[in-house]
């Protein structure tokens, strides 16, 4: 009785689930619909059955599109469209790629160069021994929301130093508390305190703004090839549940995802960055998804934040 | 919060001969047919800054997403600007596209539709007047507009046959499940707003395209597994 019960009471779920997907992959689910907030907590959610489901119906919907009569679009879209992608001024509005972010930083600024010598500078007489530069970047990225990307360091050294100095001894005592590669508390991984120290200290990494899929974000990932280290310093990322975690993805252009490192985000977790060990010989791009607790070898849930290296920039 | 579609369109039970590739020295775990490979294989151009790669796949697919989007907009000038802002994201954000998930020719659609139905609603609103036609024959005209034979040249025949097919798939649902389906994605009425137009309740709106999604996801894939 129980477990028809139970049944029933599961039915009735996944069925209101697949009318949500349903009208959502239809597009009949718009923000000023009633239904749109739960659908929403619902993917955020990472519940396997929503992301399992929605895949299917966006399938099935995207062949609707070869209904529509056909008809080829005017040949000036084309001319328009690559004119404009590589444009200097399309790339430096935030869409730029390796080649065009050379030639910009190139032509940056004669203060903006200034600016990111004189940080350099500034870290390195500021800050004897590593921890104290790390501990820097830390908070740097916990208030790097409000900070111009190419003095975010900089004004973090003018700004914060007293309480930089508060919090040292926090990350010199923290201890890995997890088996799976996770890290609590504020600090990180023992094991890692030194290549990321050793990263922020020569300047060797580099930075990258994560974006969501509408718009950047101020979460960011550090990271060092040489150092073979990443980091992803907190901005905006949501907690996820007990049953969930972050897991930190690379890719080379559009190949398989390869996992780099999972950590988690309570409801009171403060700790402003997560470290992870990982080999990156080549990496195109990274993304992070929110995962079954443990992690998992391929991405099964929603991509929350990515960037490809192409917008990095030297720390 | 905008979720990316991409699905699997490839079965891995039934793998194309060629799927796998080697990319930069990374081997592809997932078996991917021909055509997936290829588009792949020009996104990680494109993820790299190669225009040219941009061009070929804005060739391949300019038509079907320029058809999508003229036929929610009917305007050229409005699909001209969703075409090209979608091909622009597909330069920005190459790295999003997740091939695990679906394929690229999914990936695009649904991005379209996304953009193409927030303008339809954008203009809608802009004119304070929800063209909510409360009349049956508005909705019989949205569906034999897009019964209606579109036979063009030779070069053509493969889509049109593509489009026979998924007449014959959509002429499975119900007349009931077959209208809300398109009064959504065609013409960017939500759920509420077709309950409205129909002057059915909401629920058996949502029944109704909860019903016929599935259906068209069971002969969607039954139509797959038979191509193979």
């Amino acid at each position: 009785m129980n477990d028809n019960l139970a049944h029933s009471e599961n039915t009735t779920e996944h069925e209101r689930i697949e009318s949500l997907a349903a009208a959502y992959a239809l597009g009949a689910l718009p923000e000023t619909e009633p239904d749109f907030k739960e659908f929403e907590a619902l993917l955020e959610s990472g519940d396997p059955f929503v992301g399992h489901t929605l895949e299917g119906y966006f399938n099935a919907v995207s062949l609707l599109a070869d209904l529509a009569p056909q008809n080829d679009a005017p040949a000036s879209i084309k001319a328009a469209l690559l004119t404009k992608a590589t444009s200097p001024s399309y790339q430096q509005n935030g869409f730029s790629h390796r080649l065009a972010q050379s030639e910009a930083d190139k032509a940056a600024l004669p203060l903006e160069r200034k600016l990111k010598t004189k940080n350099r500078t500034i870290i390195g007489i500021s800050f004897v021994g590593g921890l104290l530069v790390c501990t820097l970047l830390a908070l740097n990225v916990s208030n790097s929301a409000k900070l111009d990307r190419s003095n975010d360091l900089m004004k973090a050294l003018l700004h914060q130093t007293d309480s930089l100095r508060g919090l040292t001894s926090a990350v010199t005592n923290t201890a890995p508390t997890s088996s799976n590669g996770d890290v609590s508390g504020f600090g990180i991984d023992k094991a890692l305190v030194g290549p990321v120290i050793s990263m922020f200290q020569e300047g060797s990494g580099r930075k990258i703004n994560l974006s969501t899929h509408t718009a950047p974000s101020n979460d960011m990932l550090y990271f060092s090839p040489k150092r073979k280290v990443v980091v992803v310093m907190r901005g905006e990322l949501a907690p996820v549940d007990e049953n969930h975690t972050y897991e930190l993805w690379s890719q080379v252009g559009s190949g398989a995802p390869k996992p780099v490192g999972t950590f988690r985000i309570d409801a009171n977790s403060k700790q402003p960055m997560y470290a992870m060990a990982t080999n990156l010989d080549a990496v195109d791009s990274f993304s992070l998804t929110i995962e079954p607790k443990g992690g998992s070898q391929t991405r099964t849930g929603p991509v929350v934040r990515a960037s490809r290296v192409t917008t990095a920039r030297h720390m | 919060m905008l979720y990316l579609p991409p699905i699997a369109t490839n079965n891995p039970q039934f793998p194309d001969a060629d799927g796998a590739i080697r990319s930069n020295g990374f081997l592809r775990n997932t078996k991917v047919t021909g055509a997936e490979n290829d588009d792949l294989v020009l996104l990680t151009l494109v993820a790299r800054a190669d225009a040219a790669a941009l061009g070929k796949l804005y060739d391949k697919y300019q038509r079907k997403i320029y058809s999508l989007v003229l036929r929610i907009l009917r305007n050229e000038e409005d699909a001209g600007e969703i075409l090209q802002d979608v091909f622009l994201q597909v330069w920005e954000k190459a790295e999003l596209f997740d091939r695990d998930r679906g394929s690229f020719s999914t990936w695009l659609a649904t991005l379209a539709h996304n953009k193409a139905i927030n303008l339809l609603r954008s203009k809608r609103a802009k004119k304070q007047s929800l063209e909510v036609n409360h009349d049956r024959d508005e909705i019989a005209e949205i569906s034999s507009d897009l019964m209606i034979e579109h036979r063009t040249a030779l070069d053509e025949q493969i889509e049109t046959s593509e489009r026979e097919v998924m007449l014959s798939l959509l002429s499975k649902l119900t007349e009931d499940q077959r209208t809300a389906l398109i009064m959504a994605y065609y013409n960017g009425y939500s759920q509420t707003e077709i309950a409205d137009s129909l002057g059915v309740p909401l629920g058996t709106v949502k029944t109704r395209m909860r019903q016929g999604m599935i259906k068209l996801r069971e002969l969607v894939h039954e139509r797959q597994l038979s191509t193979f």
